[in-house]
């Protein structure tokens, strides 16, 4: 096996193909096709907003026309020693650093091994959790503000956070109804004790700037709820005193386990 | 396979972050070889004054015209670089056109509507900034001694000269084989970016997972330290420049306007991603000089903007 790895190695040949030629080729339409797998499978904004999917989807198929593109190019004479001191040749010395294509194939193979999952509770606490009604949370592009005349069923963890956000006073939320669905958070130095979070990613562009927000639940389960659990809590919006302040909390009257989804709003 | 979440949250950062970055760069190394196809050295020297200060308003201008992140736009000053447009000028392009492009700029008006001033700010910040280290770096001596040596003799390289157009070619036929040769060229030089760009992301990524944000933002809302968080968030984040602002403006209830045009403006000229990428066309002690002397001039210009408020 090894004596057939150093010939392969030597001679940069599997049967008929050259790899030295195409292997560069291969790493090419290995990223766009990776690219193209997750439109295909509809995953891509577990990693990008959405309104980057369209120029990425692209650029996935560019990749792919690069690389038949190479393929299908007339091999040139490979280069020898002194073939191009007169300065007019037209020869190719090609690539032969396999550790820049194993650099290169890393990435792709993480892909194949493991499946697109949303950021988990680890890292809303290394990255901070926003806490609707404590802090206010900016960003207004992309944290809607919305009125509180509209049935408040309908809202999202997202919706609620930008009423909150524009207009932090409990009094005006007392009693609205609220229907959400977040992942759960403990994180007792931030939040009254007997209460969690129920969290969300915001994403900007990609999930590297992902920042998890979120609002406080009073924790009817009694400790019974843990981290990274996915949650659907029907209940009113109440009170909280925390830290010398009103806080706007979320009373249940049921809290459901649910299956666990992409955790990211845009 | 269940791993641990920070090795888990590991990955799906990395990967993130090339899955974002990948057109931005596919968009600049297309740009890169259509230029190295299509535009011959002497044509683009002839838009460049020879005068260092002049040779810098093509610099800005081109930046401006380009819609490309830090992802795209090292690529195009490479390929500057190889044909012979002053170093100072390619600097100077290079730190510039993620901040002064369109869609940069838009988004930063988008994201401070209550301050439209951040605007101006940033792009002046970033011009004045991007000019000096151009300038600087410029007057130290011959592009060729700065250049990395990969440039020369990258074994991807391919020794193709540009011909006479062959007797009897047709212009669609001259124009089918340059586009090949782009196609060729673009290729080779994705593979080259994105060698470091996944470096880069790597180091971004475990970064991320290893150090909870709240360390950096809490250093706290000093004059000074201020900076200095908002500079290495910057650094260690490598938000492409097109969406930034909307994450700078999550910080703006904890640190002042001075310190989140530091982050604006230094992020994306020096970050874990791009330093990565700028090792593909600078020698390491050109990039090194690059950002100690952006770091500096960032951090002075923002400090200056805390001291008036201070002031005031």
């Amino acid at each position: 096996m090894t004596v057939r790895l150093e010939r392969i190695r030597a001679s940069g040949r599997i049967g008929g193909i050259d790899l030295h030629r195409s292997l560069p080729s291969f790493v090419l339409a290995g990223y766009g096709i990776f690219i193209l797998s997750l439109f295909a499978r509809n995953v891509m904004t577990w990693y990008i907003n959405p309104s980057y999917v369209a120029p990425t989807t692209l650029a996935g198929a560019v990749l792919v026309g690069l690389a038949f593109g190479a393929l299908a190019r007339r091999p040139a004479v490979a280069c020898h020693d002194g073939c191009c001191s007169t300065g007019d040749c037209d020869c190719e010395t090609p690539s032969t650093r396999w550790t820049t294509h194993a650099l290169l194939l890393f990435p792709l193979l993480l892909a194949l091994i493991f499946p697109p999952r949303g950021l988990a509770a680890f890292s809303a606490n290394q990255r901070g959790a926003e806490i609707a009604g404590l802090t206010p949370i900016h960003g207004s592009a992309t944290v809607k503000r919305v009125s509180l005349s509209v049935d408040t069923r309908s809202f999202t963890l997202e919706d609620w956070v930008g009423a909150i956000s524009a207009d932090p006073n409990p009094r005006d939320y007392t009693g609205k109804p609220v229907v959400l669905t977040g992942m759960v958070l403990h994180n007792p130095a931030s939040v009254p004790p007997g209460y969690i979070m129920v969290i969300r990613y915001l994403v900007t562009c990609c999930i590297a700037d992902a920042r998890p927000i979120g609002l406080v639940v009073k924790d009817t389960s009694h400790g019974a709820l843990q981290d990274n659990q996915w949650v659907t809590v029907r209940g009113t919006m109440g009170a909280a005193g925390y830290q010398g302040q009103s806080l706007a909390v979320v009373e249940p009257q049921r809290i459901d386990l649910v299956k666990s989804q992409s955790p990211y709003v845009y | 396979m269940v791993l641990p979440p920070q090795a888990q949250d590991w990955i799906s950062n990395f990967l993130g972050i090339l899955v974002e970055a990948t057109p931005f760069l596919l968009l600049g190394v297309v740009l890169s070889a259509t230029v190295h196809v299509f535009v011959s050295e002497d044509r683009l020297l002839k838009l460049v004054p020879r005068n260092p200060v002049l040779s810098l308003i093509p610099a800005m201008g081109l930046g401006m015209l380009m819609p490309v992140c830090e992802c795209g736009n090292v690529a195009v000053a490479r390929r500057f670089l190889a044909k012979g447009v002053p170093v100072s000028t390619c600097i100077a392009f290079l730190l510039a056109s993620p901040i002064l492009n369109p869609v940069a700029l838009f988004a930063t008006a988008t994201a401070f509507r209550y301050y439209p001033s951040m605007v101006w700010l940033r792009g002046g910040l970033a011009f004045l900034v991007a000019a000096s280290v151009g300038l600087l770096i410029g007057r130290s001596g011959a592009g060729e001694r700065l250049l990395a040596a990969r440039i020369e003799r990258s074994p991807e390289h391919v020794h193709h000269h540009h011909h006479s157009p062959v007797k009897g070619q047709t212009w669609h036929a001259r124009l089918v084989s340059r586009l090949a040769e782009v196609s060729n060229q673009a290729g080779t030089e994705f593979l080259t970016m994105m060698q470091v760009l996944v470096i880069g992301a790597a180091v971004a990524s475990a970064t991320q997972v290893l150090v909870p944000r709240t360390d950096i933002t809490g250093l706290g809302g000093g004059i000074v330290l201020s900076i200095v968080a908002m500079m290495s968030l910057a650094f260690v984040l490598s938000i492409c420049s097109t969406v930034d602002a909307f994450f700078a403006l999550s910080y703006s209830n904890i640190f002042a306007t001075p310190a989140l045009l530091a982050f604006l403006v230094f992020g994306p000229m020096i970050s874990m991603k791009s330093v990565g990428m700028m090792l593909t066309a600078f020698r390491p002690r050109v990039v090194f000089a690059m950002v100690a002397v952006t770091v500096e001039l960032v951090f002075l210009g923002a400090l200056l903007l805390n001291l008036r408020g201070a002031l005031l």
